[in-house]
């Protein structure tokens, strides 16, 4: 039967919270609860960070044959308003080696990464290659960081979508 | 019934034998199993209401079955109040030598496209 694949907001080095069905909050904690609590207070000149926040796909049952080219990609517009920003890296070790952080992890802006086969969108299995098969954590990590400049305004963002896509042979 | 599972593949190759994806003891077929110069015809159907798109091939034109595959999309949701859920779309695809057939799970729109043309949505 097809596979039922999962993204998880990973919380060590290969454990996570399905939000396949939720919501990423970025917030001035590490945790993955989705409230208003540890908000990001706008600085009064330059900016601040998110605590990062790691994604990666999870096959909770495998497919039949196998999933390859996984990858994410936004919309191409930030919607989350002026001085909000999303940034992004690849990091090779995951949440093992590269722990939640609060400060620049100088990524690239996610904005510009757009649907289509990577590099026009975030490849996600760059470092742990396809084909993926069987069930469990599959390909790389997303690390994401939100900043606030001084320029925000105050009060929640607008949503914004991260679309992650895979093909299933 | 997961949107993945909505719709099946359907083979047909040139002696009249007909292979569908999901196989009543429930194992799955694999396409690649089938030589693609046998093919003359290749489906993506609706297992439940069997509503059907085919792609029949034209051998003596050189057209071929080439591969076929699913294409998942997930929408993860930042920032704001708003939540959506599971797997927004699921695509079927036939690749042929000379165009690709894609039909979207949630809707049953079909798109013709060239046959390297990768759909996103």
């Amino acid at each position: 039967m097809a596979a039922t694949v999962q993204i998880h907001e990973m919380t060590a080095a290969g454990a996570g919270v399905d939000k396949t069905s939720g919501t990423l909050r970025f917030k001035s904690a590490d945790d993955q609860t989705v409230d208003s609590s540890n908000r990001i207070q706008i600085p009064g000149a330059g900016s601040v960070y998110s605590y990062t926040k790691h994604i990666r796909f999870y096959f909770s049952t495998g497919p039949s044959v196998d999933i390859q080219n996984l990858r994410c990609y936004s919309d191409g517009g930030n919607g989350l308003g002026t001085g909000v920003g999303l940034q992004y890296d690849i990091p090779g070790g995951g949440l093992g080696t590269f722990p939640n952080i609060a400060t620049n992890i100088a990524g690239t802006d996610i904005f510009t990464k757009t649907a289509g086969n990577p590099p026009t969108s975030v490849d996600m299995d760059a470092i742990n290659t396809g084909p993926h098969t069987s069930t469990g954590y599959k390909g790389d990590h997303v690390r994401m960081q939100m900043s606030v400049s001084s320029a925000a305004t105050q009060g929640l963002t607008p949503s914004e979508t991260i679309t992650c896509a895979y093909d299933e042979t | 019934m997961q949107l993945a599972e909505l719709y099946q593949w359907e083979i047909e190759t040139v002696d009249g034998t007909v292979r569908q994806q999901y196989v009543d003891d429930g194992t799955e077929y694999r396409w690649q199993d089938i030589p693609a110069g046998e093919i003359i015809r290749a489906s993506i159907v609706n297992r439940v209401t069997h509503v059907r798109h085919d792609c029949m091939f034209n051998r003596d034109m050189g057209e071929q079955f080439v591969r076929r595959f699913g294409r998942g999309f997930i929408r993860v949701v930042s920032g704001g109040d708003q939540e959506e859920h599971g797997i927004a779309e699921y695509t079927h695809c036939i690749v042929t030598t000379n165009y690709r057939l894609y039909v979207l799970s949630t809707t049953g729109q079909s798109i013709i496209a060239h046959k390297y043309f990768e759909l996103y949505l």
